[in-house]
């Protein structure tokens, strides 16, 4: 019968479609009877109660005797009182107004308790113009009286016309989107019965939305889009939130299908996910976890309820790696909800923790980096079902991950070097930089906010000095990446923080700022990680011993200078990395004491300088970066003293690095 | 919003490449009028203080626009391409009277009257019942005389009217009253809860009412208690309880139980409060 009643409708929608001319017609008479704000006249004081007491007043009290005299309403006052009938109005008005002002009296207001000054005040902080104006409204015609099957007909009919214009049958006729069409007047009219407003405005934005993304993703759509999950679970979310007195479930879900990225959502159910085979199969499964997180978040999160981009983003993430996981997401549960629920609650619950005593991360920790956090959380149960299965093991590890990135900003001054909103494209790019190995996180999730804490320490300064944004973000990046992907990567983060600070050091000290440009310093920046991961022990060391400014200064000098070499600014750059990369490859002598560190900038320059005597001779400007890198890998590997500097021994290193290139 | 909006554009080019271009659906214009009112309404609505009375005295009337400027201006881009359906077109009639009562504009309000009251006609529903515009419609001339009486006593600065006679308050609250009692006897009234428009005249006469059980009562101001009391004994509390019972006769019994029951719809709490008020008023008369 269910699905005979839906056809029905969608024959309806269809045939409303078709004669839109007339469709407009009812609308129009449907908005005419839309509940409006009407005032009711203002009422009256009472005052009469007042008369003899006033007259008793200005009779008895010295201070009513003197204002009459000082008011000069001494005569007004003997004719209101020897008035045979009613007392003349102006006399007695002017007594009133003298006898109100000295006894401080306020007549009463002739209506109700809910007084409008109170009303009125209401009116300026309800949470919305519909709710502010309830009080006032005058119900006309109301829509309960009509079958909610016909209200929601017209308004599907409605929404199509509006969105779609004349294509809006194109939607309909189209099998892959009419199923759309089809859940939801099965959910909202046939199933539930709903007889108000709030259902036919979810209606509404629901097949908006969908009618937006069928139209800009056309040509994309699979055969059997997903899109169904999303309509029944806004159909059980809403019919069990209309039963607890604490949510405003219409408010709740309009709210979130206003979002823009709510757009995003459907599309995604549209296209992406539906795609997935795996998934298909799982549509209840899915669709009762998008219900059960909207129905736990509106309860029982009130930090996400209030943040609709953060719970879109996540509903996204779910179903996203959900998709890819079915077995070890979607179909789990913990604690008696779906696991894809639980992990969001926990995360939220570590996200709120951390909040309240992080001013900047609470700033920071909102919208998409939720959604961010939570497709990393989500990542990471999926890739370690055996390790992340009960309540007790989900907790900690939402909080150490939720920590580990508040630890990162628990520095103030980065929020003046960086600024919020550049902080939170930072730890957004470093999110997703770690979504692709939730394998390391599960294993040690602290390290990220370590590398993150180091790195944006290093790199921050950089900022005000001109490095772009994007170059920062790419640097950030590296970082994270070449630290997930390193086996050592719990000893990544202090070398990575050692390097960075003494490269951003040395380029403001040095004025290479306009030398290098933001591209070139954070190229620096790369390859400087790049040496570190190729030999984190050596730069471990050099940073205990205090040497790695000094090394790091001197390379910087050296490859800068170039020996006077007409070099260019990458080619400089190319210069600095070599060396260093020479450095972790050959530079175990340094730890033994064996070199003084900043002798290597020293080398290098006089190397440069010996080069010159090579152009020509087998040395081109292009081979220049590659020579140094070669001669400071042959003086690291036999040592020589360069105090005093003998140019012959250079001169000769220069040439055996020659023939090495 | 911002794809949405894109979208339209589009599509509206669209199909103006392929026909003449099609002015806006009536429905769309009539929600912009609602919403425009709506949000007029929220910011001029003017607490009913009585404030000639009290020590502090009546806000001055903020410089600018004309109250719900927007509203007609809305109102009058719609009538000058009328909708469709003359009832869309007879909608717009009454709220501009509507807008005329409330924002105190009683020649305008005087003016339109004809054309709301020929409303009346057009405003039929499918169910045969009358709805709000048509209950407003009819007992607008009633409207027009109340409101103005009322108006005029405000801004006259004084707060008792001791020489001021009721008559025309008593005629307008009177003439509501037989109006509404015509669309009962005649079975033309839906329930409150689906339409609240007789419940708001009732509320309107029953206000206007009291204006008039508060006229009386200055005029029956005496130096001496007695003969007060035995001016005020001639009328009692005639007024305030015919106005207590015509809220009362529309509301749905569950709002009139005392304590009132669950059943009684949120959204007539307005009328509700106004009906304990006036039984209350009733009770400390007596």
């Amino acid at each position: 019968m269910i699905a005979t009643t839906a056809e029905l409708a969608l024959v309806a929608v269809t045939a409303l479609l078709r004669y839109r001319e007339r469709v407009d017609e009812i609308l129009a008479l449907n908005e005419a009877k839309r509940s409006l704000p009407f005032q009711l006249p203002p009422a009256p004081r009472k005052v009469d109660e007042h008369f003899q007491p006033m007259l008793a007043y200005f009779a008895s009290s010295d201070v009513g005797r003197a204002a009459l005299v000082l008011h000069g309403l001494t005569q007004a006052y003997d004719a209101v009182c020897t008035a045979p009938g009613p007392p003349p109005q102006n006399e007695v008005n002017r007594l009133f107004h003298l006898y109100f002002e000295l006894a401080e009296i306020r007549p009463r207001l002739l209506a109700p308790n809910a007084s409008d000054e109170e009303l009125q005040q209401a009116a300026g902080t309800g949470p919305s113009e519909q709710m502010r104006l309830a009080y006032y409204v005058v119900e006309s015609h109301r829509l309960s009286r009509n079958p909610a099957l016909t209200r929601l007909l017209l308004a599907a009919a409605d929404t199509l016309l509006e969105t779609l214009g004349q294509n809006a049958g194109l939607f309909l006729s189209n099998p892959k989107t009419r199923a759309f069409v089809e859940t939801l007047l099965d959910e909202f009219a046939v199933k539930h019965d709903f007889d108000d407003e709030g259902a036919e405005r979810i209606v509404k934005r629901l097949l908006g939305s969908a009618a937006i993304a069928a139209f800009e993703q056309r040509g994309r759509i699979p055969e059997q889009p997903a899109l169904k999950a999303l309509a029944g679970a806004f159909g059980d979310v809403y019919a069990e939130l209309r039963k607890d007195p604490a949510v405003d479930a219409a408010d709740f879900l309009v709210g979130l299908t206003t979002e823009r990225s709510f757009d995003r959502l459907v599309s995604t159910f549209l296209t992406n996910v539906a795609g997935d085979p795996s998934f298909l199969s799982s549509e209840l499964v899915a669709r009762e976890v998008v219900a059960a997180t909207l129905k736990d978040v509106a309860k029982n999160v009130p930090a996400i309820r209030k943040d609709p981009k953060a719970l879109l983003g996540s509903l996204e993430v779910a179903l996203a790696v959900g998709a890819d996981h079915v077995d070890p997401i979607l179909r789990r549960e913990l604690g008696g909800k779906p696991l894809a629920t639980a992990v969001l609650g926990a995360l939220a619950a570590a996200v709120g923790e951390d909040a309240r005593a992080n001013d900047l991360f609470a700033r920071v920790a909102s919208g998409e980096i939720v959604a961010d956090l939570y497709a990393i959380a989500l990542r990471t149960v999926a890739a370690n079902p055996g390790s992340l299965e009960t309540e007790a093991q989900l907790g900690p590890f939402a909080t150490g991950l939720v920590t580990s990135f508040a630890g990162a900003l628990s520095d103030t001054s980065l929020r003046d070097a960086l600024g919020v909103e550049t902080l939170r494209a930072v730890v957004s790019r470093s999110l997703a930089a770690l979504a692709a190995h939730p394998e390391l996180l599960a294993r040690d999730h602290a390290f990220a906010g370590r590398v993150l804490e180091e790195t944006l320490r290093a790199v921050a300064p950089l900022v005000a000095d001109g490095v772009t944004l994007d170059d920062l973000l790419g640097v950030v990046e590296e970082a994270l990446r070449a630290s997930a992907e390193n086996v050592d990567q719990a000893g990544l983060a202090e070398p990575f923080g050692a390097v960075l600070s003494a490269l951003v050091r040395s380029f403001a000290a040095s004025g290479l700022r306009a030398l290098l440009g933001s591209e070139g310093r954070s190229e620096a920046l790369r390859g400087a990680l790049h040496a570190v991961l190729a030999n984190p022990a050596l730069w471990r060391g050099l940073a205990h011993d205090g040497h790695v400014g000094a090394v790091i200064d001197g390379l910087v000098s050296a490859s800068m200078g170039a020996g006077a070499l007409p070099l260019s600014a990458p080619a400089r750059v190319e210069l600095l990395q070599r060396c260093l990369l020479a450095l972790a490859q050959h530079g175990a002598s340094l730890l033994d004491g064996k070199l003084e560190p900043g002798d290597l900038g020293v080398l290098v320059s006089k190397a440069l300088e010996a080069a010159r005597a090579q152009l020509g001779r087998g040395l081109d400007l292009d081979l220049v970066p590659e020579l140094a890198g070669a001669a400071l890998a042959l003086y690291l590997g036999r040592p020589f003293s360069l105090h005093p500097l003998e140019a012959s021994k250079v001169a000769a290193l220069v040439e055996l690095a020659l023939g090495r290139t | 919003m911002e794809r949405r909006v894109r979208l339209g554009l589009a599509l509206a080019f669209c199909a103006c490449l392929g026909a003449t271009c099609e002015k806006q659906s009536d429905r769309a214009s009539l929600a912009h009028v609602h919403d425009v009112y709506a949000s007029e309404f929220a910011e001029t609505i003017v607490p009913a203080t009585g404030a000639s009375c009290v020590s502090t005295p009546l806000p001055e009337v903020a410089a600018g626009p004309p109250a719900f400027e927007k509203t007609l201006a809305a109102i009058r881009e719609l009538q000058a391409k009328p909708p469709e359906d003359e009832a869309v077109s007879a909608h717009l009639t009454v709220l501009e009277g509507m807008v005329y009562v409330q924002s105190g504009r009683i020649g305008l309000a005087k003016s339109a009257l004809p054309d709301v009251q020929a409303a009346a006609a057009k405003l039929q529903t499918a169910t045969g019942l009358d709805a709000r515009d048509a209950l407003l419609a009819r007992s607008f001339p009633y409207l027009v005389t109340g409101w103005e009486r009322v108006q005029a006593l405000q801004a006259s600065g004084q707060c008792a009217f001791p020489e001021e006679s009721p008559a025309d308050l008593e005629t307008a609250a009177d003439g509501i009253r037989a109006e509404l009692a015509s669309e009962r006897a005649n079975e033309r009234l839906a329930s409150s809860e689906a339409d609240a428009g007789a419940l708001y005249l009732a509320t309107t006469a029953a206000i206007f009412y009291v204006w008039d059980d508060k006229i009386r009562d200055d005029g029956c101001m005496r130096t001496s208690t007695e003969a007060s009391r035995a001016c005020r004994a001639i009328y009692g509390t005639k007024y305030l309880e015919r106005g207590r019972d015509l809220v009362a006769q529309n509301l749905p019994p569950a709002c009139t139980a005392s304590p009132p029951a669950s059943g009684c719809d949120p959204s007539l709490a307005r009328y509700v409060d106004w009906y304990r008020f006036l039984d209350a008023e009733v009770e400390r008369h007596d």
